[in-house]
């Protein structure tokens, strides 16, 4: 009886703590919530997702794109349209903006601020936003951080120590996937390769999982 | 001689999900389930294992969100109060079912787990499930292993090492304060990895961490023994790369052993089948109808249609399942100890909800399948992975490649058309959260508080559940809510420092509304 009466008052205390430190309603989880549409940044953002593509999101200073437009005219040249410039420096110790290996860019439309770009594997990435002028100048408002897509498939880079060739290789592979024992090394590598060039062949959107998405969903290729 | 081993990693997490301000909150129940289904059959199972003395190893990682949750007193609390209902619920089913032999008969198998529950929860472990945890770590045969702060998934913040460093700094901190030492190995969560990322694991002492099949795989240079063995980084810091064989026996819904016709039906719950009258009273406070966890049927096969569940022969079949996979992973072990010319490691990595929860009789087939490895054939044995790790002199270094167990392998789960609103707001937050830490090195009193708080907000809308509930339309509202509450609290809380006007009393119910993780420090935000 006193164990219960003891109890009794415990719970009764504890719902009074709660009572006094629970949030008010505009502070509940059930609130309207409106985030801030911007930080007041000039900046731009990559992230790598996959072997091919890269997600860019920005946010550019308008008093900034006022003031680099007001400088293309001081150029005599007239702004044409914003763009994403996006440049392949895989190899590049530092990159300048006139250095890349090679670049290409894309027009944005309908105020978008954010892209998934389709690149390729294991390259590394910059992406500039800026202003083409139609006489063809590229005038810089941010530049990204530097990312980097994995590899798809088989290092070429061999250990001297733990060497392992092409075709114990592609047996581990087979056995590694699950799907394949006692399917020749050779044919193993083919399968990858013909799957590999059905996956760039559709621009990316072949995937090999079939399985529910799961927080867990097999990635592996199911190579039948 | 043993040709080779198997390592069991169970991955246990929850985000968490704590709401004083409603009696009855309906994702509390991720929780609440857990534990009934998944946590306490598990610790059930692992003291059974160590009462018989059986020689058994099994890796467990407890993410730091789960932990504040098993150690808060006011989810212990409605905890108790549910499995009493359950309990309750489970008599008063006794009584309606009494002329009906079958469902009586299930019905007092529920009856039994939920008054075994009961004793194991409040008896044995005085309410404090963490102590199980400390028991079976001590113990040597359970490698409990931990996982970052708040499940944050790490290569989306790869240029803000100092948030990755937040992550795994919490990580340690919550696993010492509880476990009384660092933890040997790491679950990075939903195995997201990137190049680097191993380098903070080190500052740690961390010793491995697991990543997928491809993430070992495509690593540089080509790893000679495929997934089947460890591998060191550069870093020093080792890493496990997961067997899809073992892996899919279990996870697929449509060829692994938890689609078997005679398992539990999962989808057919007297929360949905019974008469609301007298069913309302233990369903969620708002009165709609959801899962109880008691469920009557069978799968049956592919059709609505479903039999009566018979626990006895849905043992036999979790009996013949674990004898199937043992037979696969010897004629497995015994083809890699050949063609490898070293003793492979199998690494079988579940979600540990799938054991129970997903897989109503998941914790028996992983209980027939552990002590049969054990006393019933000498071809492999258990292993924890840090015991793989002093097996050989030398292992062969590789970088692994940046990769996720989610779908499609990388980082798309999080980071599509319905998630990617979050990432500008995420990075913002970071980039305050620095800026201060680098601002107000040495604060202390409500100063500090307000910036550990900030720091508390930022991981907690880091939890990588919300952008996967997003993906998924599953708890869409609730994971958008949350990932709001957290960005515009903290941007509330950063104005408020940042013109010297802190609201104590508003810090304090913030602070009070989520009370994980006591040791945070601000500091480690600081950019080195």
């Amino acid at each position: 009886m006193v164990d219960q009466k003891k109890d009794f008052q415990q719970d009764q205390m504890d719902v009074e703590t709660l009572k006094f430190d629970l949030l008010s309603p505009e502070e509940h989880i059930s609130r309207h919530i409106v985030l801030p549409h911007n930080y007041g940044d000039n900046k731009i953002v990559a992230l790598t997702r996959d072997p091919w593509w890269i997600f860019a999101y920005w946010e550019v200073d308008s008093k900034k794109e006022v003031a680099l437009k007001d400088e293309i005219k001081k150029r005599n040249q007239t702004p044409d349209r914003s763009i994403l410039r996006v440049y392949d420096i895989s190899g590049v110790k530092h990159f300048k903006g006139n250095n890349a290996n090679r670049y290409f860019d894309i027009t944005l439309v309908n105020m978008a601020k954010n892209w998934y770009i389709n690149v390729g594997p294991n390259c590394s990435w910059c992406v500039d936003i800026g202003i083409l002028s139609k006489e063809g100048d590229f005038y810089l408002l941010a530049r990204s951080n530097i990312v980097k897509t994995p590899r798809f498939g088989m290092s070429d880079r061999m250990d001297a120590v733990w060497m392992c060739k092409e075709e114990e290789y592609w047996t581990l592979f087979a056995l590694s996937g699950g799907y394949q024992v006692g399917k020749s090394s050779m044919e193993m590598k083919e399968l990858f390769q013909k799957y590999m060039q059905e996956w760039t062949a559709s621009g990316g959107k072949k995937w090999i999982s079939s399985g529910a998405i799961t927080s867990s969903g097999n990635f592996f290729i199911n190579l039948k | 001689m043993e040709k080779g081993y198997l390592a069991f990693v169970l991955h246990a997490h929850l985000p968490f999900v704590r709401h004083p301000e409603h009696k009855n909150f309906l994702e509390e129940s991720w929780f609440y389930e857990g534990l009934i289904e998944t946590y306490i059959p598990f610790i059930k199972m692992v003291d059974g294992l160590l009462n018989d003395n059986v020689d058994f190893r099994i890796t467990i990682s407890l993410s730091p969100t789960l932990i504040s949750m098993l150690e808060d007193e006011l989810l212990n609390k409605r905890f108790e109060k549910k499995l009493e209902s359950l309990l309750e619920l489970s008599f008063k089913e006794i009584e309606r079912t009494r002329y009906d032999n079958q469902v009586n008969n299930i019905v007092h198998m529920y009856n039994n787990i939920f008054k075994d529950s009961l004793s194991i929860y409040r008896d044995q472990y005085s309410r404090r499930l963490l102590n199980a945890f400390k028991k079976f770590d001590s113990s040597g045969k359970v490698e409990v292993i931990t996982c970052a702060g708040t499940h944050g998934f790490l290569p989306l913040m790869e240029m803000y090492p100092e948030a990755v460093r937040a992550q795994v700094k919490i990580a340690h901190d919550t696993y010492k304060r509880i476990f009384g030492h660092g933890p040997k190995g790491i679950w990075l969560p939903e195995c997201g990895f990137y190049p680097g990322v191993d380098n903070i694991l080190k500052e740690f002492a961390i010793k491995y961490f697991i990543v997928d099949t491809h993430g070992v795989l495509f690593a540089e240079p080509r790893p000679k023994f495929g997934v089947y063995s460890s591998y060191f980084c550069e870093s020093g810091v080792s890493v496990f790369g997961r067997d899809i064989e073992s892996s899919k026996a279990v996870w697929s819904a449509e060829e692994g052993y938890p689609g078997d016709f005679s398992y539990r039906e999962f989808y057919r719950d007297i929360g949905y089948d019974l008469d609301y009258e007298y069913i309302k009273s233990y369903l969620n406070g708002d009165g709609a109808r959801v899962n109880t966890g008691i469920k009557y049927h069978r799968i049956t096969g592919r059709t609505d249609y479903k039999e009566y569940y018979d626990p006895y022969k849905a043992k036999e079949t979790a009996a013949s399942h674990a004898e199937n996979f043992i037979f696969n992973r010897q004629k497995q072990i015994e083809y890699l100890y050949d063609k490898l010319g070293r003793r492979p490691i199998i690494l079988s990595p579940y979600d540990a909800e799938l054991y129970g929860h997903w897989w109503f009789e998941g914790i028996d087939w992983l209980n027939f399948v552990i002590r049969k490895i054990c006393y019933d054939q000498n071809i492999f044995k258990l292993i924890a992975p840090s015991e793989y790790l002093k097996l050989y002199d030398s292992y062969q270094m590789i970088t692994p490649s940046f990769s996720s167990w989610g779908w499609k392998g990388y980082s798309e789960v999080w980071l599509e058309g319905s998630n990617d609103w979050i990432y500008p707001h995420l990075h913002k937050m970071i980039e305050r959260m620095s800026e201060l830490a680098n601002e107000y090195p040495n604060a202390n009193g409500d100063l500090e508080n307000a910036l550990n708080h900030l720091a508390r907000e930022l991981v907690l809308a880091q939890a990588s559940d919300w952008a996967f509930m997003m993906k998924t339309n599953i708890f869409t509202d609730y994971a958008c809510r949350r990932t709001k509450d957290h960005i515009e609290m903290f941007n509330k809380l950063y104005d408020m420092v940042k013109n010297n006007h802190i609201n104590t009393d508003w810090l304090r119910r913030r602070r009070n509304h989520y009370n994980l993780f006591p040791d945070i420090d601000y500091r480690v935000y600081a950019r080195k």
